[in-house]
């Protein structure tokens, strides 16, 4: 007799989206760029993340948190945006709920805006273009770090 | 490409490259206008950023590259190292150019093939007489290569910090937390290798105190990268939690972490310490190692990967070339499959979905009550049986008493005393239907008034449907700014374009129907309306020219105007021009207005010489036939020295227009209310004929006739004592439609006829009747072509017929 833990199941790999007790993360994806927002939506939809809302510049994106708030696991925000940057909008976010958890989006090579933002409390940064692998990595090592 | 791009990607990839390539094109435009438009720089700059951003996800990788440079340059001029003039205007609409043609060319399925490197050099020369014209500066620098810098301590040596370093790490940790030294090496290969020290900063201050940090903070967050950095910190959470924290993926290779005790000496010397840090540091060491190993293997993986891909990538590239050479059917099909990305996208406010959604909800309520309604009718229509059942028993018991009250009468009862009898048993017969008919005459009201919601609701369900198709004519307006630029500036001329109304709706088909015309006499205009700005000065005109393109709503028609002040339409020269051209006689005197309309005469040019831009004769009557082919009009008018005119006019929308019905035999048409003029009635004998034409005198004009009878074949021509002429006209030809009666106007909502039947001569589409009968709905344009040569031979027939009976 063989016991079940010779056969490996092939779906023992939870997905990523989901909290130890089942229910998905909530995530925020602010962009100014539809199509970064799909692409992002996508990934993460793909492991079964909750995408609550989107937001196309700053100022929605505060306005949305706070209208979510506590009901946002993780933020994922675009650095350079038309009415407030990312950046701004990370303060206000920081302000409001000093326990955000905000991930920056980056172009590569900004990493003078990257560590402003990083200090400013960014949890982490994401660098464009996107990296399905990477881009799940660094958000389930922080949604992980509580 | 990778297996998150699919179509749907990549149609909203093309859709916001497009429209950041128009964002950065009217920010150029404002910028030339004032070169110190800070909003406009930087709005080009995120526009280039985005786009970059997004080619290089769907991995169009010439125009990343393309764009970063574009970045490159305009983070130069952001910065104010470079001054904006003509030159970089012009070098960075030349790149918008190259872009453009690029996504162009990627949404055509293919890739950009065409020599753009002067482009480059335009765009590098930007980049560099920037550090050329200041000093060098070493952060610049320093941004490009990262200045390595190798930590100078090394491992081995006993590590120890100054007296003041330790006072101050002291101070700062009141509580007495166990001190530790943190040493992180970072990944040299990272592109962002400058963030790792930050990050790993920032993620320790989670848990930990970070007292001090070697090299100093201020070097960590200057641009230049630190092998490794060593982090002085205060925490209560055990090592490997620390390790934890400061470990990131691809940016740290090796963390080592050690107890500092009070003197800030290491204690990690296994003998030296007790059994209790001794089993730390056994753990220690054990993740260490394994952690080292990870990310040596981490580090050696990820090399591997990079090999791996550019492995693959050849590969790939291979791959493609073998299909391109291979199956030309397989390219045909990826080209479909890309092409089919390009397909129209219509963007819609949300809002006028939502009102949509509205009137939706008020049609179910409206549903409902037609539903009620309905089964208040039944309710009355037993109502009405009940009634008429004891109605008929009353009326037969009335009828059996009558012989008992005329024996009655016989007996000798007083006739008042019958009439009492009658009445009190009777009476009732009188109003027996009262509450049927008060009831069924509030039914009959409400239903009036719900079908009166019902109309009210349709027809603005109606007017949002067509709302949702409809888009601002914005959309081709802001391609002018920089066809008027670059026109200008080929034809040395100053020209200020004025755009006005852009907010004006049109229907979505009707856009991109319209783009040519207008392009075609906006150019027409620059090229032959405008003098030289010597030739202006001259004639003390102001300068620069004005050209104004403005579009109003007029009811259910949209206006175009495009104004020049240029020299206006000389009706002398087009009048020579016309009679070279033969389209007039010689001696045949007109009139201003028809010869202005000569210049839609296919062939006609009166520009001396052809240039470039204009004046090869294939023109304006090209744009007229499309202007009507979307059923609007054009006129010009001008007035000789101050400029010319052109209006056009077009329906709101395509799809549902207004038409007058009218009768032919048993044959029921529609003509777009837009083209009748009006229409009157004439007795046969007003009608008379002059060279074959069948002509009736209407206000001293006159019009030539044609029998919608003989033009369709249905048969001879009826006796009647009156006909009715419906006088239709298109630009400046009139013609009277002949036809039995006239039925009144309708909405029609226009069904486009199946291919067989298009060229139906004179039948522009059909619709669908209240009753469900097929109405044809008439072309007119094409009907005052063709009829006038239709009836001429129908007549000839007519009296070959005669002369042979």
């Amino acid at each position: 007799m063989k016991a079940s833990s010779d056969f490996p199941s092939i779906n023992a790999k939870e997905a990523d989206g989901l909290k130890p007790e089942g229910t998905p993360y909530k995530i925020l994806i602010v962009d100014d760029s539809i199509f970064v927002k799909k692409q992002l939506s996508q990934i993460l939809q793909s492991e079964q993340f909750d995408i609550i809302e989107t937001a196309g510049d700053g100022e929605e994106a505060v306005e949305k948190y706070k209208e979510f708030y506590p009901n946002v696991d993780l933020v994922t925000m675009d650095i350079t945006m038309p009415k407030m940057d990312g950046i701004t909008a990370l303060e206000k976010i920081m302000e409001f709920d000093k326990n955000a958890k905000v991930i920056m989006i980056s172009a590569l090579g900004k990493q003078e805006l990257v560590k402003k933002s990083l200090l400013l409390g960014a949890k982490n940064y994401i660098v464009k273009p996107l990296d399905r692998k990477k881009v799940l990595e660094r958000i389930v090592m922080v949604l992980k770090r509580t | 490409m990778s297996d998150f791009i699919d179509e749907g990607l990549l149609k909203d990839y093309f859709d916001e490259a497009y429209s950041q390539i128009d964002l950065m094109e009217s920010n150029l435009l404002n910028l030339e206008k004032n070169t110190e438009d800070k909003e406009a720089i930087d709005s080009i700059f995120r526009a280039a950023h985005t786009l970059k951003g997004g080619s290089a996800t769907v991995q169009m990788d010439e125009i990343t590259k393309f764009t970063h440079l574009l970045e490159d340059a305009m983070d130069e001029v952001r910065s104010g190292k470079v001054k904006v003039d003509a030159d970089i205007i012009d070098a960075l609409l030349k790149a918008l150019d190259v872009i453009k043609n690029m996504v162009a060319s990627r949404s055509d399925g293919k890739t950009y093939d065409e020599d753009y490197s002067n482009t480059v050099s335009l765009l590098q020369r930007i980049v560099a007489s920037s550090t050329a014209t200041k000093k060098p500066i070493v952060k610049k620098e320093e941004k490009s290569k990262d200045i390595v810098k190798e930590s100078k301590k090394e491992e081995e040596t006993v590590f120890r910090l100054s007296e003041y370093d330790l006072m101050e790490i002291n101070e700062s940790n009141p509580d007495n937390l166990p001190v530790f030294k943190i040493s992180v090496s970072f990944d040299e290969s990272n592109p962002m290798r400058t963030v790792g020290g930050i990050q790993v900063f920032t993620s320790l201050r989670d848990i930990a105190l970070v007292l001090k940090t070697i090299p100093e903070f201020d070097e960590i967050y200057s641009e230049v990268f630190h092998r490794e950095i060593i982090y002085i910190v205060a925490s209560e959470a055990p090592p490997n939690k620390l390790k934890e924290y400061s470990t990131i993926p691809d940016t740290t290779t090796q963390i080592k972490i050690y107890s500092l005790d009070k003197e800030g000496v290491e204690t990690l010397k296994p003998k030296e310490q007790k059994k209790e840090v001794v089993k730390e540091e056994i753990d220690i060491d054990k993740i260490a190692k394994s952690i080292t190993s990870e990310a040596i293997s981490g580090i050696s993986s990820t090399k591997y990967k990079e090999d791996d891909f550019a492995v693959v990538k050849e590969e790939i590239k291979q791959k493609e070339e073998d299909l391109q050479k291979k199956s030309t059917s397989s390219t045909q099909q990826k080209d479909q499959s890309q092409k089919m990305v390009s397909s129209s996208v219509l963007r819609v406010e949300s809002s006028r979905i939502d009102d949509l959604l509205n009137l939706v909800s008020e049609i179910v309520i409206n549903k409902a009550t037609f539903n009620q309604i309905s089964s208040q009718f039944l309710e009355n229509l037993e109502n009405l049986n009940f009634n008429l059942s004891d109605y008929k028993d009353k009326l037969r018991y009335f009828i059996e008493k009558i012989p008992e009250l005329v024996n009655s009468v016989k007996e000798g009862k007083s006739f008042t005393q019958i009439k009492k009898e009658i009445q009190t048993e009777f009476s009732i017969l009188t109003n027996q239907f009262d509450t049927f008919a008060s009831s069924y005459k509030s039914i009959i009201d409400r239903f009036k008034s719900t079908n009166q919601n019902l109309d009210r609701i349709s027809s603005s369900l109606q007017e949002g449907v067509m709302r949702v198709r409809m888009v601002q004519i914005k959309q081709i307006f802001t391609r002018f700014p920089r066809l008027v630029r670059d026109l200008s500036r080929d034809l040395k001329k100053e020209v200020d374009l004025i755009l006005e109304g852009e907010e004006t709706e049109v229907d979505k088909a009707m856009i991109d129907d319209l783009i040519d015309p207008l392009i075609h006499i906006v150019r027409n205009a620059i090229d032959h309306g405008f003098e030289t700005p010597e030739e202006r000065d001259k004639l003390k005109k102001p300068n620069p020219a004005k050209l104004r393109l403005a579009a109003l709503n007029e009811g259910n028609m949209i206006t175009i105007n495009v104004v020049d002040d240029g020299h206006g339409i000389n009706v002398e020269k087009v009048r020579k021009k016309a009679i070279e051209k033969n389209l007039i006689t010689a001696d045949k005197t007109i009139r201003d207005q028809d010869a202005f309309n000569l210049i839609f005469e296919p062939g006609f040019s009166t520009a001396d010489k052809v240039t470039s831009v204009s004046g090869r004769g294939v023109g304006l009557d090209v744009v007229k036939k499309n202007i009507e082919k979307l059923s609007g009009t054009i006129r010009v008018t001008s007035e000789l020295g101050k400029g010319t005119t052109f209006t056009i006019k077009l329906p709101l929308t395509l799809a549902i227009i207004q038409g007058l019905m009218i009768k032919v035999q048993e044959e029921i048409y529609a003509i777009p209310i837009s083209s009748v003029l009006e229409s009157i009635r004439i007795k046969p004998d007003d009608i008379k004929t002059i060279d074959n034409y069948e002509v009736i005198n209407v206000r001293d004009d006159v019009l030539s006739l044609l029998r919608l009878n003989r033009l369709f074949k249905l048969g001879e021509d009826k006796q009647t004592e009156y006909f009715f002429v419906v006088i239709i006209g298109s630009g400046d030809k009139k013609i009277g439609l002949l036809v039995d009666s006239l039925i009144g106007e309708e909405d029609i909502v226009i069904k486009p006829l199946k291919d067989k039947y298009t060229n139906t001569p004179g039948i522009a589409g059909a619709t669908i009747l209240g009753d469900g009968t097929v109405s044809l709905i008439l072309d007119v344009s094409q009907l005052i072509e063709l009829g006038l040569k239709v009836e001429m031979e129908s007549h000839s027939k007519n009296r070959n017929f005669g002369g042979r009976k």
